[in-house]
């Protein structure tokens, strides 16, 4: 029968859109539980960066009045008097233990290496970031110390300073959001993917089993394909509207993100991304929305009830998540080839090229040519299921 | 119109149908009779074509289902009794309408036959409400309503009164000599043996999936000397029975 899949597709996506459950799970909390989540990290990680850096509290063992100066002076920075400041730094009432030694004093004199040490925690994240900050406030007194020294000499201190050696960032705005972004933008498209595909394949598979729905459909003129289609199409398309609004949600957010990078410049946002590149990567999620849809229906298609589905399907997330994590800690300039050709990794990869502004055509071919066939054996698995008589009829 | 001949399903090669022979007539009303598990399901099933037969053939108003399985299955209507298979989120009329898509009907003429089996069936007062809510008996009615949707020739109905109250029962067995009367060829499973002598012009019985008896009632009661069909019944599957 002609357009048997089509009937079943708008079927399937009428009762979706008045399946309040599928509007909560699948669109409400993405819109709303992402944003919130992100904006909830982002604001408790800005606000423990924020913490460390003020009221650097530091116990000062020993005496030396200009190290005592110099601490004073360091803005933020709190001298505080401990009996015991080891113990102090342990239980976390002080952050840095600065230790003068002994000789300290004979040793300036001397024009000798003075020792003076720093302790810190460095599993707390405040007590490293004063770690820091004491380091660079009493380097910056060595190396007055060291200039005083050179002046009583009469050497200059460019004369101990052959080299000037300075940093230049050569990459430019999009770039650093984009290498940043890379991080999150996957693993978050790939998760939408699969959270927004597994209860649609759950329920219009197994559920439909259970409730006996499935056995008066096949009882319908219509081939068992074009049923399938209807399915796969319902289940591709869902999982592809929940990346889509992972997808809005993220962007909308990241326009009220604290900046947790300590680089002020740098811009959370999209909108450097063109309309090819986001082609790109709505194209390459297409096909991967298409396998994951199969594969889930498929293995939707081996329980006998929904909660086995669901129990089936679980570790699915899990499994999706391997390849993500496989690229999340790469450099879009050193993802290894072989990575374009193996399923999700390829458009996991993929997307960090275009989010770094380095895509390259021969990546983008085999991303998709891989995708294609990943997404025909994926299909071609689940027909076969679904053709098993013994599997589709419950009893 | 509808012919099993010597038809075997066998399950990971556990037999569920063993060997069965049997012809339905054109308008004829044959119940088919058996405990749980003796494969009355199993042969609804092969002659709506979701199973296709191990072995042996099945012909429906002269199509084979194993080559034709489409075109018999725009012959047949088919309910399944203890779960009614519709669609709790859509309403009865969308449930009928869907399977009207489904069979290759016009939008116009599914409309016109949803009014039509609505005021047949008594359901026009909640057509335009979600299954979800519904009773079993309101369920069953909407299930029939959805099955002869597109006016069936043949109608398989399995265990079509189970669980349905009195009321609902009664409408049923009504409906059924209405679809006699219409012409139409019924096939309807049963355990319950006043229905089947109340409904039945014929009786096909199997135990363990293979054929105990098959021929009239009144055949039934005279080669038994009783008309007792309960204990007919029993003495039937427990002394394995003779044609």
């Amino acid at each position: 029968m002609k357009g048997g899949w089509w009937i079943v597709f708008r079927k399937e996506f009428k009762e979706l859109v008045s399946d309040r459950k599928m509007w909560v799970g699948s669109i409400l909390l993405p819109l709303l539980l992402m944003p919130c989540l992100m904006l909830l990290v982002a604001k408790l990680q800005a606000g423990a960066a924020e913490d460390a850096q003020k009221n650097i509290t530091v116990a000062l063992v020993g005496h030396n009045a200009r190290v005592e100066q110099t601490l004073a002076a360091t803005p933020n920075v709190q001298i505080q008097p401990e009996q015991d400041p080891m113990g102090a730094l342990k239980n976390g009432d002080v952050r840095a233990v600065v230790t003068i030694g002994e000789q300290f004093d004979q040793q300036l004199q001397a024009q000798k290496p003075a020792t003076i040490s720093i302790a810190y925690d460095p599993s707390n994240q405040k007590s490293d970031v004063a770690h820091g900050v004491v380091q660079g406030a009493l380097q910056a007194l060595g190396q007055e110390m060291a200039a005083e020294r050179l002046t009583k000499l009469n050497v200059s201190l460019d004369a101990v300073k052959p080299l000037d050696v300075k940093s230049v960032d050569a990459s430019d705005e999009n770039q650093k959001a984009g290498s940043a972004l890379g991080f999150i933008v996957p693993l978050l498209l790939v998760l939408s993917c699969v959270t927004g595909a597994m209860p649609i394949a759950t329920d219009t598979m197994a559920g439909e089993k259970e409730r006996g729905t499935l056995e008066a459909l096949l009882t319908a003129p219509v081939p068992a394909r074009q049923v399938l289609t209807g399915k796969l199409l319902t289940v591709s398309a869902m999982s592809f509207i929940s990346a889509l609004v992972s997808t809005l949600a993220m962007v909308g957010t990241m326009k009220y993100m604290p900046n947790i990078t300590g680089d002020s410049d740098l811009k959370f946002s999209l909108s450097f991304l063109s309309a090819g590149d986001v082609g790109l990567i709505l194209g390459a999620l297409f096909f991967l929305c298409i396998m994951f849809g199969g594969l889930m229906l498929g293995i939707s298609s081996l329980a006998k009830t929904y909660k086995e589905a669901q129990t089936y399907l679980a570790p699915f997330v899990i499994v999706a998540m391997v390849p993500v994590y496989a690229t999340m800690m790469l450099s879009a300039k050193e993802i290894p080839v072989q990575y374009f050709w193996l399923p999700v990794l390829n458009v996991t990869a993929l997307m960090k090229e275009v989010l770094y502004g380095v895509t390259d055509g021969t990546h983008v071919l085999m991303v998709f040519a891989s995708s294609v066939v990943f997404a025909v054996i994926a299909v071609l698995i689940t027909s076969k299921l679904f053709r098993r008589e013994s599997l589709i009829v419950k009893g | 119109m509808i012919l099993l001949d010597r038809v075997t399903k066998t399950f990971k090669n556990v037999p569920a149908v063993e060997g069965l022979s049997f012809e339905v007539g054109r308008g004829e009303v044959v119940g088919l009779l058996g405990e749980n598990g003796a494969g009355k399901t199993t042969t609804l099933r092969m002659i709506s074509t979701i199973l296709q037969p191990s072995e042996g053939r099945i012909v429906v108003d002269d199509l084979d289902t194993a080559q034709r399985a489409e075109d018999v299955r725009r012959r047949i209507g088919i309910l399944f009794g203890g779960e009614t298979g519709l669609y709790e989120k859509l309403t009865a009329r969308e449930n009928i309408a869907y399977f009207g898509k489904l069979y290759g009907l016009d939008d116009r003429t599914i409309r016109t036959r949803t009014e039509e089996l609505a005021k047949r069936f008594d359901m026009t007062e909640f057509l335009d409400r979600k299954v979800g809510g519904f009773s079993k008996g309101m369920r069953q009615k909407v299930a029939i309503a959805r099955s002869v949707v597109h006016d069936p020739a043949v109608v398989l109905l399995d265990e079509p009164t189970s669980g349905l109250d009195i009321t609902a029962a009664n409408m049923f067995r009504r409906l059924v000599q209405e679809f006699q009367a219409e012409g139409k060829t019924i096939l309807f499973s049963s355990h319950i043996m006043s229905e089947v002598e109340r409904l039945c012009d014929r009786a096909v019985i199997l135990h363990r999936g293979k054929l105990v008896f098959n021929g009239t009632l009144e055949s039934l009661f005279a080669a038994h000397d009783s008309r007792d069909l309960d204990a007919i019944f029993m003495n039937l599957i427990g002394t394995g029975g003779s044609r």
